[in-house]
């Protein structure tokens, strides 16, 4: 938890888009986005997510700093030039059904529109079958999704396999708080699915696919 | 316990140390899920703060948690604490008033309202896109009017990108052709960009390089300003309009 974080933190509990969006610019470096995804927000969420627990906040005050990390999201958001070709890759990102936190869901569509990706966010709590039928329909090379509550994880596991088999067969990523206790990549979906615990590792996976090392299908 | 006779329309638990229900009322027993423990009353994601608030032994007021109701649904609930000297807890679930979950539950609608035009308005960027791009390619047709004459009437404004796409289709097409001679006919464009005038010099400059004779006609005055500002140094015949064009090449075919 750096100061950086907890001072965000305080604007966005204050309802201080402005100020938060000024404070970005004065420490953030080169405008880089992922540093302010993974070290500035990312932090700055889980801080209030503790105050929640310290019972020094309420639901309320999560709210609205959820919803004025969200403007501040839209507002960085990278507006992707390189829609000219037309052989893009295409990812469809959203939150299980059920699930209402988003934050860090919007925050990789926002990294996979860097990488130049066509993306379609369907936000969160998305039922099952919507998903299904979005995924035959516009067949995506990759479907992302997320879950932060433990709860989900059924839920979660029946996406996978739902998902797994769609037209075009897509990759499936798992992210969100719940990522790292998922274990049933293998019993669910093998060899289809990757787990995200990051938005780093996210985009250390988009610049290799990128680059052409280990394309989109290939695991490691 | 004389709570449990009173009636009260708020649902009450008396525990004792290891968290364990001992008592509940009927309020509790109607709006709650049951359990042996107070944990069982409360969402697995609120446990934690439970536990740590509740393991303290200190009397808690409004403790914000995540309440399970009897059907299993998730009632977002202030929980209060008293502790009897004889380490027995009396513990109250107040449901928190709905006004607030209503506004959230507007601003989430209207979110996804938000979300579903920012779609809407990405798809038609993107069929308007698409739309730019054939508009582009078929605004430089090749028309082969004779063996040896080609017409390239282009249309519109000319910028950077446009001419790039004009060039690569054009070099392309007529390299594949068999005419010797081009006339780029300027009649129906409109204002050329400086970038559009340097990508129309390399063009010129290929198009040349692959042997071909070219007339530029139908500029209009303002184009012959910004031609002459470019300091062309490429061989390229002038001609006023197409027709006088025509005119003139063909008396000189079939001389």
């Amino acid at each position: 938890m750096t100061d950086h974080s907890i001072k965000l933190a305080n604007l966005l509990l204050r309802g201080e888009e402005q100020l938060a969006i000024s404070y970005i610019h004065s420490v953030l470096i080169e405008n880089d986005r992922l540093t302010l995804y993974e070290d500035f927000l990312t932090p700055a969420m889980t801080y209030i997510g503790q105050l929640w627990e310290r019972n020094e906040i309420t639901v309320a005050d999560e709210h609205l700093a959820t919803a004025i990390c969200d403007f501040i999201i839209s507002d960085f958001e990278f507006r992707s030039s390189m829609s000219e070709e037309g052989n893009r890759k295409k990812v469809m990102l959203f939150g299980v059904e059920g699930e209402e936190h988003y934050i860090g869901l919007k925050m990789a569509a926002a990294v996979f529109q860097e990488f130049g990706w066509s993306v379609r966010y369907l936000g969160p709590n998305l039922p099952l079958r919507h998903a299904e039928t979005a995924a035959n329909a516009w067949q995506p090379d990759v479907i992302a999704m997320s879950a932060a509550l433990s709860y989900r994880l059924p839920m979660l596991k029946q996406s996978v396999q739902v998902l797994a088999h769609t037209t075009g067969q897509p990759t499936l990523l798992i992210g969100g708080r719940m990522a790292p206790h998922v274990h049933f990549e293998e019993e669910a979906a093998p060899g289809q699915m990757l787990i995200m615990t990051n938005l780093r590792e996210l985009h250390n996976w988009l610049a290799l696919a990128q680059k052409g090392v280990g394309t989109i299908n290939a695991f490691s | 316990m004389p709570f449990l006779k009173t009636g009260l329309a708020i649902p009450i638990f008396a525990i004792n140390a290891e968290l364990e229900i001992l008592k509940v009322n009927d309020m509790a027993k109607s709006m709650l899920a049951n359990g042996l423990t107070i944990l069982d009353v409360i969402e697995e994601e609120s446990r934690p703060k439970a536990v740590l608030n509740l393991l303290r032994f200190e009397p808690i007021q409004a403790l914000e948690i995540n309440a399970l109701s009897s059907t299993g649904s998730i009632l977002l609930a202030d929980l209060y604490v008293a502790w009897s000297e004889e380490g027995i807890g009396e513990v109250l679930i107040v449901e928190k008033d709905k006004t607030m979950q209503k506004v959230s539950e507007q601003l989430n609608k209207l979110r996804n309202r938000l979300n579903d035009t920012n779609f809407e308005l990405l798809e038609a960027k993107e069929t308007a896109e698409e739309l730019l791009h054939q508009n582009i390619k078929l605004s430089s047709p090749f028309i082969e009017v004779t063996e040896t004459i080609a017409l390239i009437p282009i249309y519109g404004g000319l910028n950077q990108t446009k001419t790039e796409l004009i060039a690569s289709t054009l070099s392309r097409r007529a390299y594949l052709s068999e005419v010797e001679t081009l006339i780029l006919d300027f009649t129906a464009v409109g204002h050329i960009e400086e970038s559009g005038l340097q990508g129309l010099e390399s063009l010129l400059r290929v198009l040349q390089l692959l042997g071909f004779s070219m007339v530029i006609a139908g500029l209009h005055p303002q184009h012959v300003k910004e031609w002459n500002d470019m300091n062309f140094t490429l061989d390229i015949r002038f001609m006023k309009s197409l027709k006088s064009a025509m005119e003139n090449l063909l008396a000189v075919q079939n001389s």
